[in-house]
């Protein structure tokens, strides 16, 4: 696939991404905004970033505040649940809204990916 | 769009833009509204929004790869039953999406949450128009899918770029769409050439025929293409569906 750097426009299109360790072995990734081809890297990017090793052994990414997504998006979340598998790491994405629920159903990666309704479940 | 559009809910809806993602978010926005004003609720707007957003993106990502982005032209109307119709048209040049690839899950994503998706390309660029009633589309029931797995199987195999779904089981009245939903995302949304084996299906094939209908009509709108295998002889009973798709009868 090929991508192109549209760096020539300032961009404004970004996503608030907030990392923690919530645990030794748990981290967890906010995010907040509408994730589209303009912010999906970031959401990649800060994903992968908590697999670095030392890799948790779960990563919840926490969506409830995420009022857009769309199929890169998805796709970016499955690409870290790939990566996730080779280093042995849980992803547990909350996804109670229905911005995040609704094209993850459509997609059909609702039944390929971890899913939880809230984020005390995730961390159960 | 300026104010004075809020007051004159059905004109129509014109954007031009330089197809470039950080567009995205505003257009969005502007067809939100632009929605809002032509009597769709609130997830009515939220599933339009999704099928015309992969609809522009298509446009940003693919239709200049490899040249300075272009123009991305966006036209929304409410035909006179009250049908809402998006046209996102560029310049350039796209293909369809392979089978497994996330271009696939975006025309999934416009035919889910459309009602009608079609995909014209020429040597002028690619139009996508896509179709909504304004009304709520109840959302599909998980538990009635779960049911729908029970009794009928899907598999699907890609092999260069074509795929096979072979079904077997029975497809009840109320498992048709549970069928043509999962028909259509085996073929990333109609676009990858798809053989479906019928050969596994019960005796009554009635709602699968139905199922099969509706989804080779809608590979069809996007540039795709079906081809049945079903058991014996040809008979009266695919009639419909061979004005769609290929039928071969399998002894």
């Amino acid at each position: 696939m090929t991508h192109v750097d549209h760096g020539l426009s300032p961009s404004t299109a970004s996503i608030d991404v907030a990392v923690r360790q919530l645990e030794r072995d748990v981290v967890l990734v906010d995010t907040a905004g509408e994730i589209d081809l303009a912010t999906h890297r970031q959401l990649e990017t800060a994903l992968s970033g908590a697999l670095e090793p030392p890799a948790p052994g779960v990563l919840i990414a926490d969506l409830s505040a995420v009022s857009f997504l769309d199929s890169a998006g998805v796709n970016a979340l499955v690409n870290v649940q790939r990566r996730a598998e080779t280093t042995g790491t849980e992803l547990r994405i909350v996804s109670a809204n229905r911005h995040v629920s609704r094209p993850l159903r459509i997609t059909g990666m609702d039944r390929q990916l971890n899913l939880y309704g809230d984020r005390a479940a995730a961390r159960e | 769009m300026t104010s004075a559009d809020r007051s004159e809910p059905l004109r129509p809806f014109v954007a031009d833009e330089r197809a470039e993602p950080e567009q995205l978010i505003s257009l969005r926005s502007r067809l939100a509204r632009w929605l809002r004003d032509s009597g769709c609720g609130t997830e009515r707007v939220e599933t339009v929004l999704l099928a015309a957003n992969e609809a522009i993106s298509n446009a940003i990502e693919h239709a200049y790869a490899d040249t300075e982005p272009g123009p991305v032209h966006i036209r929304g109307q409410v035909l006179p039953d009250g049908t809402i119709r998006i046209a996102v048209a560029d310049q350039g040049s796209w293909r369809p999406a392979q089978p497994g690839g996330y271009r696939g899950r975006g025309i999934l994503m416009m035919q889910e949450c459309g009602d009608t998706v079609w995909i014209v390309r020429s040597s002028h660029g690619t139009v996508v128009t896509l179709t909504a009633r304004p009304e709520e589309q109840p959302e599909p029931g998980a538990a009635a899918a779960a049911a729908c797995r029970d009794q009928f199987q899907l598999r699907r195999q890609f092999t260069d770029g074509h795929v096979v779904a072979k079904v077997t089981g029975t497809v009840s009245a109320g498992c048709e769409a549970a069928l043509a939903r999962e028909l259509l995302a085996a073929s990333c949304g109609g676009v990858a050439p798809m053989t479906i084996d019928l050969t596994g299906l019960s005796r009554d094939t009635e709602h699968a025929r139905h199922a099969i209908q509706q989804t080779a009509e809608a590979a069809r709108r996007v540039g795709g293409s079906t081809a049945l295998v079903v058991n014996g002889p040809r008979t009266d009973a695919w009639h419909r569906v061979a004005e769609v798709s290929e039928i071969i009868h399998s002894p």
